[in-house]
């Protein structure tokens, strides 16, 4: 009788036991955070998961560059039957219906990007060891601190308060946990910029000599494993594209633009002089303004003086819908200016040569009555002729994000040296194939002034216009007859957030 | 050793029972013998090497015998022993195939044995269970016609026939009984109720539990019931049967055969995932019960297409004492199948061929006929240049000349009987089963072709099956193999409502016969309206289908007289497919996109999906019980059980192909340019441990206690196990003194229980926090992967706890028993998503959000009305009674911040989550009715003021979409060898939205250009100042959701009704040597009755069925 239980047991046993490993399923088309961030090619993959999603339409691929961001600073023409978003948005009202589908959907992106960099920041400690080599480690860290600056800070532009005589004060989260439980903190403007700024200051101290750009010149990392250059490759495919990433110089640049729009115009000015100055390894300047070569080249977003731009391969599936450019008739859902808003934008320019005004707006399109209307070709390249794949990817491909020429723009804006002031527009307009002698403007407050115009000829369609509006507290827009409140530069937060501003 | 000398007993007790077998059925007793000088102990010898007699004997006692000369040519054994032993002082008896010679004790006993049979007499007493006589059983030896009637007091004297070997008692109603005549004089029987047969045991799935201590709810149907009251399928069916069983009737799919039914036991226990995706139709099958098929899982498509010829009894699980045993899968109910098993004996054929037919029931379309409609377009102006529609009068007027002709010529096409026919279904099955004690075998196979009511609609199901069960000593091995290919077709017609929807003015086919391709709009410049006949002379194809291939094997050993174990290991692989073929010709490819240059490649589409399903399932129970001193009976089970199941399933889609290609995807000229391939994966694993006891105390008292502990897969990291457990007591008043030898009352049961169960609907990996890769995306020349959702590891087992009490009461020799149960089951840690701030990166997670209620009782009566059998007139009437009232008691603020927000959308009808209220109920904004003055609808707005603007936030409380009570009454005549049976269902006490009166009635006017409508349009809506009408006037403002439409909802049908005509005598039984002819005609859905008049079926109507089919058993 005994023996019998006995035995029953020790068939028993053996199934009873490892029962936990066994009942732990990890699913096939997925990995567990463990699984992923056990391995340098996880980590890898995690982070151009964070570049995937920036280069998102509902974020940087369309809506905080081409279209929503812009009509917000009144720059397109909006036709309310083919756009309701951005009908919504250019008239401010932030309470329609698909002004707030919008601003959701850019808000749920944004922080969805920075719950991905959370994930590889928040792991490092835990898993970081498993990347061996100390630059690859850098990248991947530094670029992730890098994006959650990046994108909090754009939240900050969008949704937050106006950074400079603020009577509506606005309190934002910022994310550093990706969790249910401890959901992010809310701070008030102060506090958020300095969040922002530690969060670039880590990013910098990160790449900083690590970082490949030390190492060699972005040109060369665009072109690392074409086998044209040298044959010479680097030792890990990873460490490439340097400016298609948030390398060092875009973290700089970054700062640049940050202390810019908080209103700190000397660190502003020293970072983007200091960038302008920059020398690469090979001695020569690190990047140079680009406009004259590319605009020339058919690079029409000017993406060899990027410091960070975004590669995204499928743009010509959809620029075309929205800024016409590439589609054969102009139709109302297109983004299109008036003939009469164009030479506006180009007064006072010596438009003859310009290459913006000659080569970046085309004049032939027409809508199906017939009529013209210029249309911004940034965003077009003819993809029936094909180029190397490394061109493709780095010059064509291009939504950018941080450029040389806003660096000019700061220092211009910025500067207390007239002298400077002209010698860098004479340079600056150059590479708009205009060619200035002698000093153009004669007070620094005439060349401020027309920086401000210059941001709206240069960065069109590139998402700048609203900000510098917004940093400025604008009280009129161009080509808005009302009058712009201090509540029209401040989005309104999503319906679903917990409000402390309320 | 005690042990070993048992076990040595039990197995000599095996071996003579199983050769007393051989010796019915495959003994040879006659013998050709021819010898001289041969003693007995030769002759012995002989008989033995040709036959399988043994001889006991001893030697001393033949040695005294003579020798004889032999010569013997076919005879009798008893004969050869009787010439040899006749004048000795010897005698024999033959037991079975052994042969016993020793010394006769009486000389008048051999005296006896030698005298001629015919004058011997067997007689005795027939009582039933309850030790009453019972009047008019029939006493017959088995394969003669020697055989008497009991009398009155249950006596019988039948006279011994010179082969009488078996005897057979039988009755209507009661399980007939077989009895070895071995020479006794007086032979007793006690004969059971048939309807015992299943009773007296609780199938459970994993312990068998005696019924008499039992504390658990359930309720058992039986394969005749299942005859008996046959629907479409046996989900249906089971419907028919038990009203617990609730089917949520779907108004829009009507019969489809292909749909599988919503189904809940005992209310729903279990939110869907979000308020939205509950009112986008998205309705996870979260409150399913587990469906158990002879001990492992199986799904309800599984049991919908299962061959219901198969099936020995259906045990419906209900409440926690019953189902805790399946732990964490036990919360919605345990729907418990076994299958029939092979019965030993000679090899029996049982053959059934059946034809049913669906016959499309229409009586709830009410439409206008064309030259109704065309005056009623008229009338509100469809054809004025006023309207929106049209700008030129002339074409207009135009339009209404012309289809005025077609009217006058006598057009009026009534569409809705285009895509309908009388679907002819079959049904054929075979069963086959034999052998001996030891070795056991069955094979079954049927063929069910269902044919739905609309064209091309079919669901075709092939079963097979093949079973063997060997016993070797107290070990038995048992094998089960089954198929189950599965075919449904969807009809080519599409949805029914385009038939219904179509203008009764139009012409589909053309005086020469050839078919319209599609009709001028409503006015003549009017985008075409496209015939709905077109699409269905292509050669589309829509149809799923799959094959499970499933094997059983199991173990049983009885190790002790009180101790077994049984193990078992089951696999089940399953395959599916899906084949959807639109042909080029196809409407849906005439759209602007199609009509480029490279759009004219891509016409045509064929989307496939395949799918596999793989997965084990073993167990091992172990059960002792005892009795001790009479007293107290003990039971004791342990079980072990573990599963692991894999799914995948890829999808994609091809496209272009050539006019009139056939469906083939080697016909595509490439892959969908939209659409990418994709594909969905699953594994889920699951252990559990169950132990069971039961204590009995003079069968009087009882108590019976449960426990599992479940580990799953599916649940956070934090909590992969949990426990559950149940605790029920009994009372078998009928037992206790004062009630024995009570004629009144002869069962009375009171059983109260009480536990906690889980439930486990839910994608598997919701608590993990996994990375996706990109397929369909890259960074640079890079690939990426990206965080697909928060997981949560603190997800809890949503818990059910159930509270039941019960009674059983039998009277009147169980000519009327009833049963009743409330219970109270409670959901707690409701899983649900909650919506998160979009900070976090994330919109929602998965979350325990809430508790749900269930009150309800279940009741039954069933007593004979007439138990006449000398008539042989037996009428039984049972009626069922469900109620179950369905309440959220409490919810976590994210869920009522969801609700509200989604309370102020703009949406129609819709189903909110409020505390205090039933999940199901329906909100819609207060109708005050139709102003006289003006024809439009008044509102109670939010504050109490009139108005007459719909606001979605006023919406209040209308009433539940869910009858609280449902019932059935089945009736079961039998008179001779006819039984007609009868099952009539109702429910009330819900309230239902009626969308046909929005969607057919109070249509906007621009509704009436495009869709024709039910003619209370014509007559009943307000047309003028001080009419006072239910409908508003014609405008084109769409009616929203309001309480108006909101009806009471009362039904009361036919389910279903069978007619049977039973044969076993007569010259044809017998000259065929079959045993039995069973004729059957079978309908159902045959009435309805409802308080709500709307249209039934709107994308496949509803069918009434009749069937016939012939049974033959050999």
């Amino acid at each position: 009788m005994k023996r019998i239980f006995i035995y029953l047991f020790l068939i028993i046993l053996p199934l009873i036991s490892s029962c936990d490993k066994w009942l732990d399923v990890k699913p096939t088309t997925q990995e567990t955070t463990d699984e992923l961030f056990g391995s340098y090619a996880g980590y890898c993959n995690a982070l151009n998961g964070c570049y995937i999603k920036l280069k998102n339409r509902d974020i940087y691929g369309e809506k905080l560059t081409m279209s929503n961001i812009e009509s917000m600073a009144q720059l397109w023409r909006v036709d309310q039957n083919g756009r309701l978003q951005d009908y919504e948005l250019k008239a401010f009202n932030y309470d329609g219906d698909n002004a707030k589908a919008a601003a959701n959907s850019i808000y749920a992106g944004l922080y969805n990007v920075v719950a991905q960099a959370n994930m590889i920041i928040n792991s490092m400690d835990t898993y970081g060891s498993v990347i061996k080599d100390p630059v690859s480690k850098a990248i991947i860290e530094g670029e992730a601190y890098a994006i959650r600056a990046f994108c909090h800070f754009d939240a900050l532009r969008l949704f937050g308060q106006v950074p400079n005589g603020a009577t509506i004060n606005v309190s934002l989260p910022y994310a550093e946990t990706v969790s249910q439980i401890s959901l992010p903190k809310y701070y008030n403007y102060n506090d958020f910029v300095a969040k922002v700024e530690a969060d670039l200051n880590k990013a910098e101290s990160i790449l900083k000599d690590k970082d490949p750009i030390f190492k060699y010149t972005f040109d060369y990392l665009n072109i690392f494993n074409a086998s044209q250059i040298d044959n010479t490759v680097l030792d890990d495919d990873f460490h490439g594209y340097r400016q298609s990433r948030f390398n060092y110089w875009a973290v700089k640049a970054l700062q640049a633009r940050f202390y810019m729009y908080i209103g700190n115009k000397e660190k502003a000015y020293t970072i983007a002089k200091s960038i302008i100055e920059a020398k690469g390894v090979d001695g020569n300047d690190l990047i140079t303004l680009s406009g004259l070569n590319d605009i020339n080249a058919g690079y029409l977003a000017c993406p060899s003086e990027c410091l960070m731009m975004l590669n995204v391969h499928n743009i010509m599936s959809y620029s075309p819908t929205v800024l016409a450019a590439g589609s054969a008739q102009i139709r109302e859902s297109h983004l299109v200016i008036t003939n009469e808003q164009l030479t506006k934008l180009f007064e006072g320019q010596q438009t003859a040569s310009h290459n913006r005004f000659n080569i970046l707006w085309n004049r032939t399109l027409m809508n199906p009555s017939g009529n013209i209307f210029p249309v911004l070709m940034k965003y077009n390249y003819n993809n029936t002729t094909s180029i190397s794949t490394y061109l493709e990817l780095t010059k064509r491909q291009v939504v950018p994000i941080l450029r040389l020429s806003e660096m000019y723009l700061i220092v211009l804006e910025t500067t207390n040296d007239l002298t400077e002031a002209n010698t860098l527009w004479a340079k600056y307009q150059l590479s708009h194939n205009v060619l200035i002698s002698g000093n153009t403007f004669a007070t620094l407050d005439a060349v401020r002034a027309e920086v401000i115009n210059e941001y709206r000829r240069e960065f069109y369609g590139e998402g700048h216009m609203f900000y510098t509006y917004k940093r400025l507290k604008s009280p009129t827009m161009l080509w808005r007859t009302e009058p712009v409140t201090e509540a029209n530069y401040i989005v309104k937060l999503p319906v679903s957030e917990f409000n402390p501003n309320n | 050793m005690k042990i070993f000398r048992k076990m040595k007993q039990t197995l000599l007790l095996l071996l003579l029972s199983v050769q007393s077998f051989g010796a019915v059925y495959a003994q040879k007793d006659s013998f050709t013998l021819n010898m001289r000088e041969a003693s007995i102990k030769e002759v012995i010898k002989a008989i033995s090497a040709q036959s399988d007699f043994s001889f006991v004997y001893s030697d001393a006692d033949v040695a005294k015998l003579e020798k004889k000369n032999i010569s013997f040519t076919n005879e009798k054994i008893t004969k050869i022993l009787d010439f040899f032993l006749s004048s000795s002082q010897l005698e024999y008896e033959i037991k079975d195939n052994i042969i016993i010679i020793k010394k006769s004790n009486a000389r008048e006993q051999v005296q006896q044995r030698l005298q001629p049979r015919e004058k011997k007499e067997v007689k005795g007493v027939v009582r039933d269970t309850y030790g009453k006589p019972v009047f008019g059983a029939s006493v017959l030896f088995k394969g003669t016609t020697s055989g008497k009637a009991t009398d009155i007091n249950g006596l019988y004297t039948v006279t011994v026939p010179d082969n009488g070997k078996v005897l057979v008692f039988s009755f209507l109603g009661m399980k007939s009984k077989e009895v070895n005549y071995t020479g006794q004089s007086t032979i007793n029987v006690v004969l059971e109720d048939d309807a015992l047969e299943t009773n007296d045991i609780v199938v459970t799935g994993v312990f068998n539990k005696s019924k008499e201590s039992y504390t658990g709810s359930v309720s058992t149907v039986t394969a005749k019931e299942i005859q008996a009251y046959r629907g479409q399928n046996l989900v249906q069916t089971l419907k028919n049967i038990d009203p617990a069983f609730n089917i949520t009737v779907d108004n829009n799919l009507g019969s489809n055969p292909n749909v599988i039914p919503q189904l809940t036991l005992r209310g729903s226990s279990s939110l869907p995932m979000s308020v939205q995706e509950y009112n986008a139709g998205l309705k996870t099958n979260v409150n399913t019960p587990l469906i158990i098929m002879d001990g492992f899982e199986i799904s309800l498509t599984k049991l919908m297409d299962y061959n219901d010829e198969d099936i020995e009894a259906i045990n419906i699980l209900k409440d926690a004492s019953a189902t805790a045993i399946y732990g964490s899968r036990g919360a919605n109910g345990v729907i418990v199948v076994i299958s029939k098993a092979p019965q030993p004996g000679k090899l029996k054929i049982n053959v059934q061929a059946g034809l049913t037919m669906e016959i499309p029931d229409l009586s709830s379309y009410d439409l206008l006929n064309a030259s109704e409609l065309l005056s009623l377009q008229k009338q509100v102006g469809l054809y004025t240049t006023s309207t929106a529609y049209l700008s030129n009068k002339d074409y207009a007027e135009q339009s209404y000349e012309m289809r005025l002709k077609d009217v006058m010529e006598g057009v009026n096409t009534d569409w809705l009987h285009y895509p309908v026919r009388v679907g002819t279904g079959k049904r054929y099955n075979l069963r086959l089963e034999g052998g001996s004690n030891e070795f056991r075998w069955g094979a079954t196979a049927s063929l069910t072709s269902n044919a739905g009511a609309m064209k091309g609609s079919n669901r075709d199901n092939f079963n097979a099956g093949f079973t063997i069960a060997y016993t070797y000593k107290n070990v038995i091995f048992k094998n089960q193999l089954r198929i189950g290919v599965n075919k449904g077709m969807e009809s080519s017609y599409g949805t029914f409502s385009k038939f219904a929807n179509m203008m009764p003015y139009y012409k589909p086919y053309n005086a020469d016969g050839t078919l319209n391709k599609d009709f001028m709009g409503l006015i003549l410049n009017n985008a075409r309206v496209q015939n709905p006949l077109y699409d269905a002379t292509l050669n589309s194809l829509n149809e799923t289908g799959y094959t499970e291939l499933n094997n059983n094997f199991s173990i049983e050993w009885n190790i002790l007289k009180e101790l077994k174990m049984k193990a078992q290991l089951g696999i089940t692989k399953n395959n599916t497919e899906n084949d959807n073929y639109l042909p080029a010709e196809h409407s849906s490819f005439k759209t602007s996109e199609y009509e480029t240059e490279a759009g004219y490649f891509r016409k045509g589409m064929y989307k496939y999906g395949t799918g596999n399903s793989l997965s084990y399932d073993a167990d091992v129970v172990l059960s002792y019980t005892k009795n001790f001193k009479g007293k107290h009976q003990l039971y004791a089970g342990l079980n072990y059980s573990i599963q692991s199941s894999e799914n995948y399933m890829y999808n994609f889609v091809v496209e272009g192909f050539s006019k009139g290609s056939k469906p083939f995807i080697g016909n595509a000229l490439q892959y969908d340019q939209v659409e990418m391939p994709n594909g969905s994966e699953s594994t889920s694993r699951r252990v559990g441990f169950t132990g069971n006891l039961n204590y009995t105390l003079e069968n009087r008292y009882y108590a019976d206690f449960s426990y599992r502990v479940d580990g799953s897969s599916q649940f956070g990291s934090k909590s992969k196990y949990a426990p559950f457990w149940s605790l029920g007591i009994g009372w078998n008043i009928h037992r206790e003194k004062f009630l024995k030898g009570n004629d009144l009352i002869n069962n009375f049961r009171l059983k109260a229980s009480f536990g906690q169960t889980g439930s486990q609907q839910f994608s598997p990996y919701q608590a993990l926090q996994t990375y996706q890769y990109y397929t369909d995306d890259r960074y640079l020349n890079m690939t990426g992967a990206y965080l697909m959702a928060l997981g949560n590891e603190n997800l809890k087992w949503q818990m059910t706890d159930q509270f039941n009490i019960g009674t059983e009461i039998g009277i009147l020799n169980n000519r009327l028993s009833a049963t009743f149960d409330f219970y109270v089951k409670k959901t707690s840690d409701l899983l649900s998503s909650k919506d998160l701030p979009l900070s976090t990166g994330y919109t929602s997670y998965i979350d325990n959000v809430g508790e749900v209620k269930n009150t309800g009782f279940e009741a039954s009566l069933n007593g004979y009305i007439f138990r006449d059998t000398e008539k042989g007139l037996i009428w039984m009437v049972g009626t069922k009674l469900a109620y179950n009232k369905n309440q959220i008691s409490r919810l976590s603020d994210e869920i009522k911040k969801q609700t509200e927000a989604y309370r102020a959308q703009n949406v129609d009808i819709s189903t909110l989550f409020y505390e205090g209220y039933s999940q199901n109920s329906i909100w819609a904004v207060k109708s005050l009715g139709i102003d006289p003055s003006t024809g439009k609808e008044l509102f109670l707005d939010k504050n109490g003021y009139i108005t007459d603007t719909w606001d979605p936030s006023a919406k209040i409380y209308c009433g539940i979409n869910e009858p609280l009570f449902r019932g059935n009454v089945n009736s079961m005549l039998r008179y001779g060898n006819f039984t007609l049976n009868l099952s009539f269902g109702y429910h009330w006490g819900g309230q239902v939205y009626n969308q046909t009166l929005i969607s057919k009635v109070e249509v906007t006017t621009n509704a009436l250009g495009a869709n024709n409508v039910d003619r209370r349009v014509y007559n009943e809506r307000w047309s003028k100042p001080g009419d006072v009408t239910f409908y508003k006037g014609f405008s084109n403002t769409a009616t929203r959701a309001t309480s108006r439409f909101v009806m009471s909802d009362k039904v009361f049908e036919l389910q279903s009704a069978s007619l049977q005509y039973r044969l076993d005598k007569g010259s044809f039984i017998k000259k065929y040597k079959i045993q039995s002819l069973i004729f059957e005609v079978n309908t159902s859905d045959i009435f309805y009755i409802s308080s709500v008049k709307r249209e039934r079926g709107i994308s496949y109507p509803f069918a009434r069925r009749a069937g016939v089919s012939v049974s033959l058993m050999f």
